[in-house]
């Protein structure tokens, strides 16, 4: 139980705790009646939620948070846009494809972070995980250009965690 | 109609026509693979403007927000869905159209 109290962990149980009592207060429309029902649930959760997923220290930024969810919405809701589109098309554009991607990311937190946040993304969707490997599948081949977009994902997920990956170098057209 | 509620019912329309879309995609693409494409990306942006639409309508924060973690959560699980889905596929030999390119 020591190792919760190192530095970071206290942010990682300060904003878990905030969730779970902002879900509650989400889940019962705001009534007061429910607080004392609610308060301890929401140390129950939270410490369940500790014994199965201890805090792991990374150095994680609100702000980070916030440009990598402005990020993330930005590129689902033109990943749908486009999806919709090739779905709906005539002559249906699409050309599939399946890539390996050698992920740099630690194992943990942070490669789920990245497969899940890659099947939301425009044209791309994890398939399969060999280790650090990744089975790729996009719905358009557009050759290097996916690769790049995966590097750029991995840099954005690997800045949201505090890690230091080197940013993609810029694409040869 | 109230202008919020203008805009609910464009989010909504819009939302909807999305599902649609991610239907028409699942039944058109060609493989297993392509079609969890248009269910799981099609699908999670009809389903997050259907929330905001109705999300403007909620009487209270409370029930917005409510809404919100609705959508995040069916976010997480489909993404999560779609991954097994493709890996049992890919592991039962599914036969994809199109293309395997080695790095």
């Amino acid at each position: 139980m020591g190792s919760w109290f190192r530095a970071g962990a206290w942010k990682s149980a300060v904003a878990r705790v905030v969730f779970v009592s902002v879900a509650w207060w989400a889940l019962c429309d705001g009534d007061p009646k429910s607080f004392t029902f609610g308060l301890p649930v929401v140390l129950t959760v939270s410490v369940v939620s500790f014994l199965l997923s201890p805090p792991r220290g990374y150095g994680w930024r609100l702000t980070e948070v916030l440009r990598f969810a402005g990020f993330f919405l930005a590129g689902s809701v033109h990943g749908g846009f486009d999806v919709a589109r090739r779905a709906l098309a005539p002559s249906l554009p699409i050309s599939p494809v399946f890539v390996r991607y050698r992920m740099r990311l630690p194992q943990g937190a942070p490669q789920t972070v990245f497969r899940i946040t890659l099947s939301l993304m425009p044209g791309t969707l994890n398939a399969d995980v060999l280790g650090d490997e990744l089975v790729v599948h996009s719905l358009v081949d557009r050759g290097e250009g996916i690769h790049h977009e995966l590097e750029n994902l991995e840099w954005r997920v690997s800045r949201l965690f505090g890690l230091g990956i080197p940013p993609p170098e810029p694409a040869h057209a | 109609m109230s202008p919020l509620e203008l805009l609910s019912a464009a989010f909504l329309l819009a939302g909807a026509a999305f599902c649609l879309a991610g239907t028409v995609g699942v039944l058109r693409f060609p493989d297993v693979y392509c079609r969890l494409h248009a269910l799981t990306k099609v699908d999670n942006l009809g389903l997050g403007l259907v929330v905001a639409g109705l999300a403007l309508q909620s009487a209270s924060w409370a029930t917005a927000l409510k809404l919100f973690l609705v959508w995040l959560f069916v976010l997480i699980s489909s993404a999560f869905t779609c991954q097994l889905i493709a890996r049992a596929a890919l592991r039962r030999g599914a036969v994809p159209s199109g293309g395997r390119r080695e790095p």
